[in-house]
């Protein structure tokens, strides 16, 4: 297991290497100059010119990378050009408010996903089960960015019982005030993932509903409760995170939409206004965080696959 | 009775949570919502409107902008002499003024401001790119600190737009003493002399200010400011409407009815420096961009006005030409006009010997921008209304970044607009039609009119306002005639607030200056 | 020295009383096609400690007999009829979901023919034992893993502490048929219903279990309810066998009567199916057809399209199951029948 881990982790680093090779050309390959972002219309050619020059623009690519790389290896992720600040502590302050949303939105879908698919398995052909299922259908094909305007509308114009936006109040902060502020956002976040998983869970549970030693627990005489949620939800948790930690990467990728609706001063957020900018090291610095926080995501979910699994074995 | 307070703070916590969504804050506070968070409080890093919008408060130039308009007031400079040969600015500063640090403002921290970005030795030069610094500070040749309140700047040359450009961002002065302390990261620390200092900044959260409360002119009345970051237009009507904010600029144009029915809010359109423009290469014989009869015809095809009425709900006034109203008396409205005319378009057309109209032009336009109003929708407008007359447009549209690279390689026809900082024609008729900034300058029509660079290359090294004004108007007037763009709309400013705010006037420069602003309940 | 060994047994107070008692029992199976009679009107009766084999080839209905005296029938099964008394217990087809809980794993239990897929795979096998106890015996969670270490040991699994942490998939197909009759004699249920306990094994590892099924049985004193459809396990286990076919029983005798003379020609067939010593070198018999689609019965005897013996009457009616004279044994055939229909 030991052994398992650590070849794992020592994969990690071609990967990386991969994203870093792979950002720094997509970014630095695309048209757009930071200089002429940065200097906007007030400068003079020389001015960008200059500007370039400072910022090693000019350099040949492959130098340009290796200057970056080499810094990164030491924990230098360099200057944000936009925000004028380091860039791995902004980043990280960021990447944590965005793990809130998604940690919320994966409440959410795990909560309502997983406990309406079990209970749409459990009344299996009742009006429960179909009411659900349109509801999960209906969940899967909104789009984030309607959902998220349309609760705007509603829940904090409309009732005025929610915030706008944002994630603390103009004024104060607590931990209610983000509770309350993370609410819309979140299940805006979590509402495609809760349909797929309540949609996945129901045709788990009803597969494994199915399996022999699902009557042998019945034979045993092992109350209906007990049969649906440990024996068969046991089995069908396999299948379940299976497509759980698939979301966990959707809900990462998807919080830039809902940040954007809702001002969640996440990583998402700051990514799109720095690839607008062509604020490099933040992108650069955004991207490898995420690379990494998918990769131990991934990880994290083939370790829970063999707990829940004894089938599986890593070594 | 333990039992029975914590039930009631359940209870209270219950309806704090369902309940009213805005908290009432004291009075003398006001809540601005912005379109994206501020990102810096050192004036010399700052290329965002948002951004300005909040450290214009806390950082004073020498010179100030009045209340509303473009016109310039003394502020830490109380006078200026500028002499004969327009090479010597002598300013008298102003006396007992602090840095919010408690420091002494003095003809040494100007110094100190200014040659940190000019001087690569400088103590306080750092590691940052001082990318305004050329356009406000190229033309100084030395800077002098006379005494502690005298300040003399040599220039190179004379330079007419030199004063209006103190006004600038900047140029505003940073307290000597922030910038030894923190170096490179005197943006966390701001220290100015302004009316607000910074009290709280958690990035991408909230940034407050609060009344300085040794500020030598006049006290605001509204004692603090909680500047907020809204990304998205509804959220921010929906935050308006609901009092989480009080005050906040571009609402969906399709809200701007409901909200002028709103008896809780105003609406406030303010004109502002803004030109949006489809510049065409003048150069250029296929498309015959290079027949000014061509290029007046075009200009009499596109629906300005349909354009400001369909698509920008009348959130802008018709153009014509590339100074706004906002420029007040520097503006030409005595030019030639291009009304729209199809049948005229193309007589015109007919005349410069295509009366069947033409194709192949190939027509820019970004999917976004700063200052691009509905690009997207506005191109395809325009695209409309010339093969109307007979000119057949292909738009080609791009990601703001790689648009404001491509725009600047001699486009064939390209959308552009313009948010001048500052109040001085110079930035917009030297920089954008003088043919000294050919292509990778910003005359990317490559529009050249001798007459027209000697009279604004001349303006830029007069200082006299006078003098300056008759330059201006003359150039204009032939610009207009020459028609080197499509000249289509000067946006306006939507300010909408809370009826409570009293007092506040927009101002042409894209600033929210609240300053001279109170607020009643 | 073993309490849990010696659940009260109601046969020693009555040697007459059946253990349980089938009658008239009816289940349906709503189709898209239409309804259909899995189990139509079986009786059976079984005495307390007897072992009592039911055979017929698959689709007869056995296995639904089985589950439905359990209560294990799901939807869109149905019970629709009949009674089934068990020991001193009111109509079992009549207790709630959760009466029913008790008696099944405690007092009735059942093993079933795929022990491959018949444990649950996540669970560890001593887990899975221990479930039964802490439901019906009320123990902890350590007294029961303690216990189904012990029971481990019984069914003759070697270094049963080991084996109890290990998950289904590590055993072989016998050990986890072993690991299934642990679990099923945990509670030493008076009646055991075995389906096919032996079908999915290998030749050398059925008569193992069936031996370990007989030596439980004994030391326990439990009936058992053996389905299968292979007449040599019969020979070898039961007393007394019901041949079912179709959703009916054709034929109950003792495992003497029926071995020595097959009344009805289904048993026949059957008994000609089985390879035997005398007969080797001589190519089986089967019988020729299939199981007929239930809902799509002949008219008359549901047989006779593949019996041999077939004539006129079979079409008019369904022959009743009726008592031989002078014996116990029953037949639902026109050829016994003293007064079949013209």
């Amino acid at each position: 297991m030991r052994n398992y881990l650590l070849k794992r982790l020592a994969q990690t680093i071609p990967v990386l290497f991969g994203i870093s090779i792979l950002v720094f050309s997509m970014l630095h390959l695309a048209p757009g100059d930071p200089a002429d972002l940065l200097l906007g219309p007030d400068a003079t050619p020389e001015a960008v010119e200059d500007l370039r020059e400072d910022m090693g623009l000019n350099r040949p690519l492959i130098v340009q990378y290796g200057a970056w790389a080499g810094r990164i290896v030491q924990g230098d992720f360099g200057r944000s050009v936009v925000l004028n600040r380091a860039v791995l502590p902004e980043v990280m302050k960021r990447f944590k408010n965005t793990l809130i949303l998604t940690a919320g939105a994966l409440a959410f879908a795990v909560v309502f996903g997983i406990g309406i698919g079990i209970l749409a398995a459990k009344f299996h052909q009742t009006v429960f089960d179909s009411a659900a299922m349109l509801v999960a259908l209906a969940g899967i094909s909104m789009p984030t960015f309607f959902t998220g305007i349309a609760a705007i509308l509603i829940f904090a114009m409309g009732f005025q019982v929610l915030p706008s936006s944002g994630m603390y109040p103009a004024r104060g902060g607590d931990f209610f005030d983000l509770m309350r502020h993370l609410l819309m956002p979140a299940v805006t976040l979590g509402a495609v993932s809760a349909a797929i998983l309540a949609r996945i869970t129901r045709s788990a549970m009803l597969e494994v509903i199915q399996q022999d030693f699902i009557r042998t627990a019945r034979a045993k005489g092992v109350s209906e409760d007990k049969v649906v949620w440990i024996h068969a939800l046991r089995n069908a948790s396999i299948t379940i995170v299976t497509v759980l930690g698939m979301q966990i990467g959707y809900l990462l990728g998807g919080s830039v939409i809902t940040e954007a609706v809702f001002s969640w001063p996440g990583l998402g957020q700051m990514m799109v206004r720095a690839i607008q900018a062509r604020d490099y090291p933040t992108v650069q610095g955004g991207v490898l965080i995420i690379a990494m926080s998918f990769v131990f995501i991934n990880l994290a979910v083939d370790l829970i696959y063999a707990w829940l699994d004894p089938r599986i074995r890593y070594s | 009775m333990k039992i029975w307070n914590s039930g009631a703070g359940a209870l209270l916590a219950t309806a704090a949570f369902f309940g009213a969504a805005a908290p009432a804050l004291a009075d003398e506070t006001i809540v601005i919502g912005l379109q994206a968070e501020p990102v810096t409080f050192d004036p010399t890093q700052i290329s965002d409107l948002n951004t300005s919008r909040v450290v214009h408060r806390i950082y004073e130039g020498l010179v100030g902008l009045k209340y509303g308009t473009y016109d310039l007031e003394p502020r830490l400079a109380e006078s200026w002499e500028i002499s004969e040969d327009g090479l010597v600015y002598t300013f008298k500063l102003r006396e007992g003024v602090k840095f919010h640090d408690g420091t002494d403002f003095n003809a040494e921290a100007v110094k100190y401001s200014f040659e940190r970005q000019t001087d690569e030795n400088h103590p306080a030069h750092g590691s940052l790119t001082y990318r305004g610094a050329p356009s406000y500070l190229g033309p100084v040749d030395t800077i002098e600190a006379v005494d502690d309140l005298t300040l003399k700047i040599t220039l190179k040359q004379p330079s007419g737009p030199f004063l209006a450009r103190l006004a600038g961002m900047t140029v505003k002065i940073v307290s000597p003493a922030a910038l030894k302390a923190h170096g490179d990261d005197v943006g966390q620390f701001p220290a100015g002399t302004g009316p607000y200092m910074l009290e709280e900044w958690e990035p991408g959260i909230r940034a407050t200010l609060t009344v300085n409360p040794d500020y030598y002119g006049t006290a605001p009345e509204i004692e603090k400011l909680i500047y907020v970051p809204i990304l998205e237009p509804v959220a921010r009507l929906s935050a308006l409407t609901t009092g989480e904010i009080d005050l906040t600029i571009d609402v969906p144009f399709d809200s701007l009815t409901e909200l002028e029915e709103n008896p809780d809010i105003e609406l406030q359109q303010g004109a502002s420096a803004h030109v949006w423009f489809v510049a065409l290469n003048t150069q250029l014989s296929d498309p015959p961009f290079d027949n000014v009869l061509v290029r007046q015809a075009m200009n009499y095809a596109v629906d300005k006005e349909g354009i400001v009425n369909d698509i920008l709900q009348g959130t802008a006034t018709v153009s014509s030409g590339p100074l706004s109203a906002g420029y007040g008396d520097l503006q030409n409205k005595d030019v030639r006009k291009y009304d729209y005319d199809p049948e005229k378009a193309k007589e015109f057309l007919a005349e410069a010997g295509y009366p069947d109209g033409f194709g192949g032009c190939e027509f820019m336009v970004p999917e976004s921008g700063s200052g691009m109003q509905a690009p997207i929708e506005m191109g395809t407008y325009i695209q409309a209304n010339l093969s109307a007359v007979g000119i057949d447009c292909q738009i080609k549209t791009m990601e703001w970044g790689a648009y404001l690279t491509a725009y600047r390689e001699s486009p064939m026809m390209a959308q552009m607009s313009w948010n001048p900082p500052i109040g001085d024609p110079d930035i917009v008729l030297n920089n954008l039609l003088n043919s000294s900034n050919f292509p990778p300058g910003w005359n990317a029509g490559s529009y050249k009119n001798e007459r027209v660079d000697e009279l604004v290359s001349t303006a830029q090294r007069l200082s006299d306002p006078d003098e300056r004004r008759e330059l201006y108007l003359e150039a204009q007037a032939l610009i207009a005639e020459d028609a080197p763009w499509i000249f289509v709309d000067h946006g306006n400013q939507i300010i909408a607030h809370t009826t409570k705010l009293k007092n506040f006037l927009v101002s042409p420069n894209f600033d929210l200056v609240v300053e001279g602003a109170s607020y009643e309940d | 020295m073993d309490t849990l060994m010696h659940a009260p047994k109601t046969a020693a107070k009555n040697a007459n009383a059946p253990l349980l008692e089938v009658s008239n029992l009816s289940t349906e199976f709503a189709t898209y096609a239409g309804t259909l009679s899995a189990v139509d009107g079986v009786s059976l009766s079984l005495q307390p400690g007897e072992v009592f084999g039911i055979v017929g080839e698959s689709g007869s209905g056995k296995s639904v007999t089985a589950l439905s005296i359990m209560g294990l029938i799901k939807k869109p099964g149905r019970v629709t009829g009949g009674t089934v008394r068990f020991k001193d217990e009111a109509n079992l087809l009549d207790k709630t979901p959760a009466e029913m809980r008790k008696i099944r794993g405690g007092q009735i239990s059942m093993i079933f023919q795929e022990p491959m897929t018949s444990l649950n795979p996540v669970f560890r096998i001593g887990w899975q034992i221990a479930e039964v106890l802490q439901i019906h015996r009320e123990m902890t969670r350590t007294e029961a893993w303690e216990r189904a270490i012990h029971l481990l040991d019984r069914v003759g699994i070697a270094s049963p502490a080991k084996r109890a942490r290990e998950f289904p998939h590590q055993l072989s197909g016998g050990m986890r048929q072993r690991v299934m009759i642990a679990m099923a004699m945990a509670c030493a249920p008076s009646l055991l219903f075995a389906d096919e306990p032996t079908t999915a094994l290998d030749v050398t590892v059925q008569a193992q279990i069936l031996d370990l099924m007989v030596q439980l049985k004994e030391e326990d004193g439990a009936a058992v309810m053996l389905i299968t459809h292979d007449m040599g396990v019969i020979a070898e286990m039961a007393q007394k066998v019901a041949v079912m076919y179709a959703g009916v029983v054709m034929e109950e005798a003792t495992v003497e009567e029926l071995f020595d003379s097959p009344l009805h020609p289904y048993t026949q067939g059957l008994l000609d199916s089985i390879p035997r010593k005398k007969s080797r070198g001589q190519s089986l018999k089967a019988i020729p057809g299939i199981v007929p689609n239930l809902l799509h019965l002949p008219t008359g005897c549901r047989f006779r399209d593949r019996c041999a013996a077939a004539h006129s009457a079979c079409a008019l009616a369904d022959p009743p199951l009726q008592t031989m004279p002078n014996s116990t044994r029953k037949v639902r055939c026109w050829l016994h029948h003293p007064e079949p229909p013209k």
